[in-house]
């Protein structure tokens, strides 16, 4: 296993035309199960790309245990991927699909077979092996191509949203599966989803990607907890954060429908938007900063109810035990303290001085 | 009803198309006498092999066959061979410049083959491959390559980037990756394109007669165009046409052969693979 290190890479293409990377650093140690989060197109799958080989960097540098292989093909940076549609050979038989790739680096017939054996058996495929890819189910191919790239045991395992396409139930059992396999052998592993469950369910480490820039890395709880960008915040959280625009003047913060207004302890001065998570949004009056809004709908979620609300002009969603009654005027309140405050041009987080 | 007419209109059609063709294979098999008789009868009274006999007894038609299927089969090898190296790369390339050269092909697929007849044969000529197999399968894939590349391109780029990436990591080398992987699995656009191909290079006939004027070099339609009687103003019907039954021979066969894997092209994608 090794450590992936990423130095200010750039990539665009189309000779220029569309940015994929803007100044990447990052780096994987050694051991670590790395999860790279974003929407589509904020070049996730571009930075796997360029770990992998398959794209040439404009610039920077990429290191893997320590050897720089910018230049180094991808066959010989030793590090294996699985794709998103797993992209097995359809003509080739299972275990052909898996030896292959052994058999290509030279090592002996009866070696391979009996290394294809054994992680057949590991990830529990070997009645499958005389199959053809198409005669396999969509969780038994991801296996497969899992099986593929842990056969050759690479420094570095790249997988490039694995589970996507799998359906709900198998996904979640793979899920869990992925992660104590990867936990067992201390794999390095690259993970790229835009699943946000996903993400903080398996990783150690979370990077938060948009537009082509890293906009956060931590772990999973900590990025939950203190996103430090617009973008992280809305970003992360099962149920999307609320975000109500206004301006902090004189250590209060006023809405710009004027409905909103309570102090902090923040000097800052100017247009802000303030966030804060469904979750921490109670209705009734018991936390210290209070509001009235009609409600406009509830979804129930089982333990609890997802309840809109109409403040102002803002919507608002809060995650309550309680219930509402739509149409009926209801008060709702939250801590400051779990308030986030974004400076609104930027999108960079604004701390409390303490 | 609605099948019926559907019917009726295909046996139309069919008809329209097979009728000459059975006609060629009828006047074939009347003996010299019978095909101008009047009234005309469309059945022969007795099925006789006497002009395929005079066709091979008269002429070394034999090797006139010889001649086309080594040409032919030559010139499709060596097309569908460069053909699939040059798609291969294109599939390659920024997608840009691969459209560039695409339509450079496609222009140079517009140039009439009559016209270029008279400066292939100083060239040819010049290469001193007058009367040579060789001098006639060069023009040959030359012409075909845009064809031949523009198919095999459409079939290369069906397949998913992702598995020539995973090969790569895999260890695969390029050359591995077009004969391992790519080839194998556009087993129907080869059979398609080497199939068209075999067929214009087996029907083609004016480079063939300009390229190829030794009598012992003939390929069949220069062969069947020179066919005559034993006066100038005999002209041999029954021969005729018993060669031209023989010449569709062998390209039937190609397509009997070849039909599993144009079939397994032409219903590709109904289901999910």
């Amino acid at each position: 296993m090794a450590e992936v290190k990423l130095k200010n890479i750039r990539k665009s293409f189309s000779r220029g035309a569309f940015t994929a990377l803007k100044d990447v650093s990052l780096t994987v140690p050694d051991g670590t199960f790395v999860t790279v989060l974003g929407p589509s197109g904020c070049g996730k799958t571009t930075l796997l790309r360029v770990i992998a080989g398959l794209e040439e960097p404009d610039g920077g540098e990429i290191l893997i245990g320590g050897r720089k292989v910018n230049r180094v093909p991808p066959s010989k940076r030793n590090v294996a991927m699985v794709f998103q549609n797993y992209a097995l050979y359809p003509h080739k038989k299972v275990s052909d699909n898996i030896g292959i790739g052994m058999r290509l680096r030279g090592y002996p017939k009866d070696e391979v077979q009996r290394k294809v054996g054994d992680i057949a058996q590991m990830l529990k495929i070997e009645e499958l092996m005389g199959r053809y890819p198409r005669q396999l189910s969509g969780g038994q191919q991801q296996r497969v191509a899992l099986a593929r790239a842990l056969v050759r045991e690479p420094e570095v395992f790249l997988l490039d949203e694995p589970l996507s396409n799998l359906d709900a139930q198998v996904r979640d059992t793979t899920r869990t599966e992925l992660k104590k396999l990867f936990k067992e052998i201390n794999a390095t592993v690259v993970y790229v989803t835009h699943d946000q469950t996903e993400a903080m369910m398996m990783s150690d480490l979370l990077v938060v990607m948009e537009k082509g820039a890293i906009r956060q890395i931590g772990d999973p709880f900590s990025i939950y907890r203190d996103p430090v960008h617009l973008f992280v915040a809305q970003f992360i959280g099962t149920y999307r954060i609320n975000f109500i625009a206004g301006r902090l003047t004189e250590r209060r913060f006023i809405s710009n429908d004027q409905a909103l207004t309570f102090d902090v302890k923040m000097n800052y001065q100017g247009q802000v938007v303030m966030g804060i998570r469904p979750e921490h949004l109670t209705v009734g009056a018991v936390e210290d900063v209070r509001l009235k809004g009609e409600v406009i709908l509830v979804e129930p979620l089982g333990e609890s109810n997802l309840i809109s609300l109409k403040v102002g002009q803002n919507e608002l969603r809060a995650l309550s035990k309680g219930t509402g009654e739509s149409h009926l005027l209801t008060a709702a309140s939250f801590s400051p303290t779990k308030a986030y405050f974004f400076e609104a041009e930027s999108g960079i987080r604004l701390r409390s001085d303490s | 009803m609605k099948k019926v007419i559907i019917y009726v209109l295909l046996a139309v059609i069919s008809v329209y198309c097979l009728f000459p063709f059975l006609w060629t294979i009828l006047t074939a098999l009347k003996p010299q006498e019978h095909i101008f008789k009047l009234p005309i009868r469309y059945l022969p009274e007795r099925i006789s092999l006497e002009n395929l006999e005079n066709v091979f007894s008269k002429r070394p038609f034999a090797r006139y066959i010889l001649n086309s299927l080594v040409v032919s089969g030559g010139a499709t090898l060596l097309t569908l061979c460069a053909a699939s190296l040059i798609a291969f790369r294109l599939k390659k390339m920024e997608i840009e410049q691969s459209l560039k050269i695409q339509r450079g092909l496609l222009i140079m697929a517009i140039v009439p083959p009559a016209l270029l007849v008279i400066p292939v044969f100083m060239v040819i000529r010049k290469l001193d491959l007058v009367n040579h197999y060789l001098g006639l399968i060069l023009p040959y894939v030359a012409l075909n390559l845009p064809f031949a590349v523009w198919m095999l391109h459409a079939a290369f780029r069906q397949l998913p980037k992702e598995l020539d990436e995973a090969a790569m990591l895999d260890g695969f080398s390029s050359s591995r990756i077009l004969f391992g992987i790519v080839l194998p699995l556009s087993r129907p656009a080869l059979a398609i394109t080497g199939v068209l191909v075999f067929i214009f290079c087996w029907n083609e006939f004016i480079l063939a007669l300009t390229l190829m004027p030794s009598q012992m070099r003939y390929t069949v339609p220069v062969g069947v165009a020179m066919l005559s009687g034993a006066s100038v103003y005999e002209i041999p019907w029954g021969e005729i046409n018993a060669a031209v039954m023989l010449t569709t021979v062998p390209v039937i066969l190609l397509m009997v052969f070849l039909q599993r894997w144009i079939m397994e092209g032409l219903t590709r994608g109904a289901v999910k693979g």
